[in-house]
């Protein structure tokens, strides 16, 4: 005890040690907890129709304090927080849902309503006259990979695409797809919505041409049998619309060996980067699978191609993707054919193709999205023709197409499934023809487009499609509205119905080019009105799809006496079909069955026939199964059609009324599966008309009908065999990176 | 006591109402601005110790009793545990890691062939997440390994040509960033038990590395009680069906 200067008593402390005491009961306070209090939080979770949810995760943010609802939905856990807290509530493909709380101790009763999340299993589709194939959308028929294995496609896409409802199978003999009573012009192709003008190969008669782009190229196929968005135009029958890949998996090479060519390619990676470029070189020779296997034809010059792509991808910013994609491919085919009267007719082509295509897309921000769009093409045709009797004389031709186009178009997105677009695009079409016996013709098109569409979610059950497309042709000297519409419902978890309906409009194409030769005109526009109805139905690797459609045609171009528009005609039909890969075991098949009944006056038809190019039942049976302890897939494809109108000249003979026989032709592929050194790698064989049937697409008369001969594939059979090698050229570190 | 006597005891001590040394002054400050911080980073020191502990007993809660799951629905609550925790101990892997572990474990057993997406997609985020705040850990490698394959499962043809080799490398690099990891031999026993030989499966070298796995699982001594402790008796279980 001390005394102050006061006289006052103090208590004396050592150094600091009543300090110590001070602090000691203030660090008591901040270690010992304050007396707690507990709320009890529980409730039950449900989704929108009063169905209890099993298994969600319910609890306070940035706690461990929650609970998983049981099996009528109910949870109930035990919290030591107070305050104001967050709730959330979790599950598995639903939208999650948070509360702002206070917690006071007691019971807290929460009840929270769960939304499904977008899922595209669950939300209905437009799939009136559409087939799509894709690796990135689920509810889709077909995959990319499907087109590629088809047994009587021969690796090409629209010889895959020929065996889907709707397409004509026994067209051997022309170049394009012949989509429900339409001729093989009024199908477009479509790459990154720009349209393509020679998507096929060099056309020679009596050859069926052949897509000229790998469907490797693309990551998603429309193929639309009709009533198509407004988004695309000038193809009164049919749409095929081509995605192409975004950036690839891996930087890698490839090479591709067969009985008719050689292919080498690579590209390169950077994903850091979002950069990827790559290229090849194919080389297709004919020549010597030729002189093994004997052509009907005599070829003075055997099929021989050669080309080069090349890519180009980048990322830009955050969503943007830059990608260019260019090809080259020349060409030259000669052959001599028996025409009736034991006469020679003889053909010989060379054609030089060049085809780019530059395209953007990215997202100005979460609702609006934007695609730009430019493409050039170029084709030249250099052909030389000799026929020794009747009409027709020896004549060499130069005919040049080329396109010029720019595309652009804007997407609106409300929440996440209404959307609206609109958009215009502006083609540059140039047509040279010339002819060394004296007929010329140079067309030049401008033409332009104007389109707008909204996809209106009326409920995630019922989708409406509105469209509106206005077009002008500087040549025709034209402009046409189309209004399209799409509806689609969502009968139950599998199966919708759909409705399309739409005006088509289609310049006359290169029957302009004897515009000087007719008199008259340039044509006006032609038209088609489509009516379709579908049902589909797709669950457990299952689908069933029926259509129905009605088309109209007006204004077709005719050339009897005048180029006019004085053709009209119809098409209706029924679809079916089936696929299945489940019943079977391993065996994925699929039916599809065409009824058409078609009728026009086009061209120089005197009066309204069904064309040469329609057969009224068309049947394809594709069916593939992959035998795993054995690495290998086997294929089989068989097609079947009644027979095509032909024209017979004989005057007692009525016009277009006599059939070729039917059309059947069984294919079988098989691939085998292995590693070779570090390169995944696939050996192909295939063959074509495995029973050796005749086929027959038509008939060639002589002039004074009497005699004739049959137009038929070149070889009845075709042999195919091939190895494609793939190898990845990355370090393994990039490999392993590359998954995140 | 006497007057005389209280006045001689006061003068025996020090004076104290002196006016103190400034040295002083500033010492004794200090003792006591040290003493405080000292307090302050003990209480403090404290606190962090009691998180830690409750995370360590909440992930053993929910550890506990994983050996008796059966269901891919049992799989999916405690799959939610972990999520708690992980989405409050965002710097932890382990619970991140073992989300990924339940995501794959009920894809595994459900029939529901819909949520196999679901399940895969969410493995996979959560195992990105934990690789993330714990590069190069052996134990994560395995478990990408363990989803590329669901992946697979999902689509074999179209999947197989990318995860393929994706999971070959995968489980490389697991066995490399620790031999005496027992679940990357496990995976690797399974697979090569699974695959058809044309593929490169084996039984005989299954059974081999089965084996192995087994011995260093009985060697094998995890971290903490919350690292990553499974498979023994899946290991044998499998080894039962590579002897047959």
């Amino acid at each position: 005890m001390l005394r102050d200067g006061d006289g006052s008593l103090r208590l004396q402390t050592h150094s600091g040690q009543h300090m110590k005491q001070r602090y000691f009961f203030f660090f008591f306070l901040l270690s010992v907890p304050l007396f707690a209090q507990k709320t009890t939080v529980q409730g039950r979770v449900l989704d929108k129709s009063k169905a209890p949810l099993i298994g969600a995760n319910i609890f306070l943010l940035d706690t461990y304090d929650g609970a998983t609802s049981d099996a009528e939905g109910n949870f109930k856990f035990d919290t030591e927080e107070s305050g104001p807290q967050v709730l959330l509530v979790k599950y598995l493909g639903y939208d999650s849902v948070s509360q702002q709380v206070n917690l006071q101790g007691g019971v807290l009763e929460f009840n929270p309503v769960l939304r499904e999340s977008f899922n595209e299993l669950k939300v209905v589709v437009i799939t009136a006259g559409s087939f799509e194939a894709s690796d990135e959308r689920k509810v889709t028929v077909l995959k990319p990979l499907d087109i590629v294995t088809t047994a009587s496609a021969g690796g090409d896409t629209y010889g895959a695409l020929k065996t889907l409802p709707g397409a004509q199978v026994s067209t051997g003999d022309q170049e394009g797809l012949f989509v429900r009573g339409g001729s093989g012009t009024e199908a477009q192709t479509f790459i990154d919505g720009m349209l393509v003008r020679t998507p096929f190969t060099a056309s020679t008669p009596d050859f069926a041409a052949r897509g000229r782009f790998s469907p490797f190229l693309f990551k998603g196929t429309v193929f639309s049998t009709g009533g198509y968005s407004a988004q695309y135009g000038q193809g009164m029958s049919s749409a095929l619309i081509l995605d192409s890949q975004d950036l690839p998996e891996r930087s890698a090479g490839t090479l591709a060996v067969s009985c008719v060519g050689l292919g080498f390619g690579q590209q390169k990676l950077w994903k850091e980067k979002g950069r990827a470029i790559g290229g090849s070189v194919n080389y297709t020779n004919l020549g010597p699978y030729f002189s093994l296997i004997q052509q009907t034809p005599d070829f003075t010059h055997k099929p021989e191609f050669i080309g080069t792509e090349g890519f180009f991808r980048q990322k830009t910013g955050k969503s943007g993707l830059l990608k260019f994609y260019g090809y080259y491919n020349a060409g030259r085919v000669g052959f001599n054919t028996k025409a009736p009267n034991d006469s020679i007719f003889g053909f010989d082509v060379k054609n030089a193709n060049a085809y780019t295509n530059l395209s953007w897309v990215g997202f100005l921000n979460e609702e609006w999205k934007l695609n730009l769009g430019s493409s050039f093409s170029h084709d030249r045709n250099d052909i030389a023709t000799s026929y020794n009797a009747g009409f027709l004389n020896p004549d060499t031709f130069n005919i040049q197409n080329s396109l010029t186009q720019i595309r652009a178009v804007a997407t609106r997105f409300f929440g996440r499934l209404t959307t609206l677009r609109f958009g215009g695009e502006y083609q540059y079409a140039t047509d040279d023809f010339d002819s060394q016996r004296g007929f010329g013709s140079d067309l030049r098109d401008h033409y332009g487009a104007f389109f707008a569409e909204s996809d209106l979610y009326v409920t995630t059950k019922l989708v409406a499609r509105l469209g509106l497309r206005a077009e002008h042709s500087s040549l025709l000297d034209q402009a046409r509205l189309s209004p399209r519409v799409s509806l689609a419902y969502k009968l139950a978890d599998a199966s919708q119905v759909s409705f399309a309906w739409g005006h088509f409009y289609q310049k006359g194409d290169s029957l302009m080019r004897w515009q000087g030769q007719f008199g008259g005109a340039i044509p006006g526009f032609q038209k088609a009105e489509h009516y379709i109805l579908n049902y589909q139905y797709i669950k457990d690797d299952r689908t069933v799809r029926l259509e129905g459609f009605y088309k109209k045609y007006e204004d077709l171009v005719t050339t009897l006496g005048t180029l006019a528009n004085n053709g009209k005609g119809y098409a209706q039909g029924l679809e079916l079909f089936y696929r299945d890969k489940k019943t079977l075991k391993g065996v994925d098949y699929w039916v599809s069955y065409s009824w058409l009944d078609t009728k026009r006056q086009f061209q120089w038809y005197p009066s309204e026939v069904q064309p040469t190019f329609a057969a009224n039942h068309v049947v394809s049976l594709v069916a593939k199964k992959y035998f795993s302890k054995i690495r290998t897939s086997v294929g089989m494809a068989y097609n079947y059609a009644t027979g095509r109108p032909y024209y017979n000249p004989n005057p007692t003979v009525g016009f277009l009324t006599e059939r070729t026989p039917a059309y059947n032709n069984l294919s079988i592929n098989a691939s085998y599966l292995t590693m070779v050194r570090k390169a995944f790698t696939v050996f192909v064989i295939g063959v074509t008309n495995v029973l050796n049937q005749e086929q027959v697409f038509g008939y060639r008369y002589s002039s004074d009908g009497t005699m004739r001969t049959a137009i038929s594939p070149a070889a009845k059979q075709f042999f195919f065999v091939g190895a494609f090698f793939s190898w990845g050229t990355d370090r393994r570190q990039e490999v392993l990176d590359n998954q995140n | 006591m006497t007057l005389e006597k209280q006045a001689s005891q006061d003068l025996a001590y020090p004076q104290i109402n002196k006016s103190p040394n400034p040295l002083f002054t500033i010492i004794s400050i200090m003792r006591k601005a040290l003493s405080i911080t000292a307090l302050f980073l003990f209480a403090l020191a404290m606190q962090a110790q009691t998180t830690n502990e409750k995370f360590v007993k909440a992930m053993e809660k929910a550890l506990s009793g994983m050996d008796t799951l059966k269901t891919a629905e049992q799989w999916l609550a405690a799959s939610n545990n972990f999520e708690r925790i992980a989405q409050k101990e965002t710097k932890e892997w382990l619970p991140h890691y073992y989300v990924a572990f339940c995501q794959t474990m009920a894809f595994n057993l459900s029939q529901d062939k819909t949520m196999y997406e679901l399940f895969a997609k969410r493995a996979d985020d959560f195992i990105t997440k934990a690789d993330a705040l714990n590069p190069d850990n052996s134990e994560i490698y395995v478990l990408k390994n363990m989803v590329s394959g669901l992946y697979i499962r999902i689509n074999p043809m179209v999947n197989g040509q990318k995860y393929g080799p994706m999971a070959a490398l995968q489980l490389e690099k697991a066995k490399s960033l620790d031999p005496e990891n027992p679940r990357s031999f496990m995976q690797e026993g399974v697979t090569l038990l699974f695959t058809p030989p044309q593929w490169g499966g084996d039984k005989v070298k299954a059974k081999a590395t089965l084996e192995t796995a087994a011995a260093k699982f009985e060697a094998f001594k995890p971290a903490s009680s919350i690292h990553p402790n499974w498979g023994k008796t899946t290991n044998e279980r499998f080894l039962e069906m590579a002897n047959k």
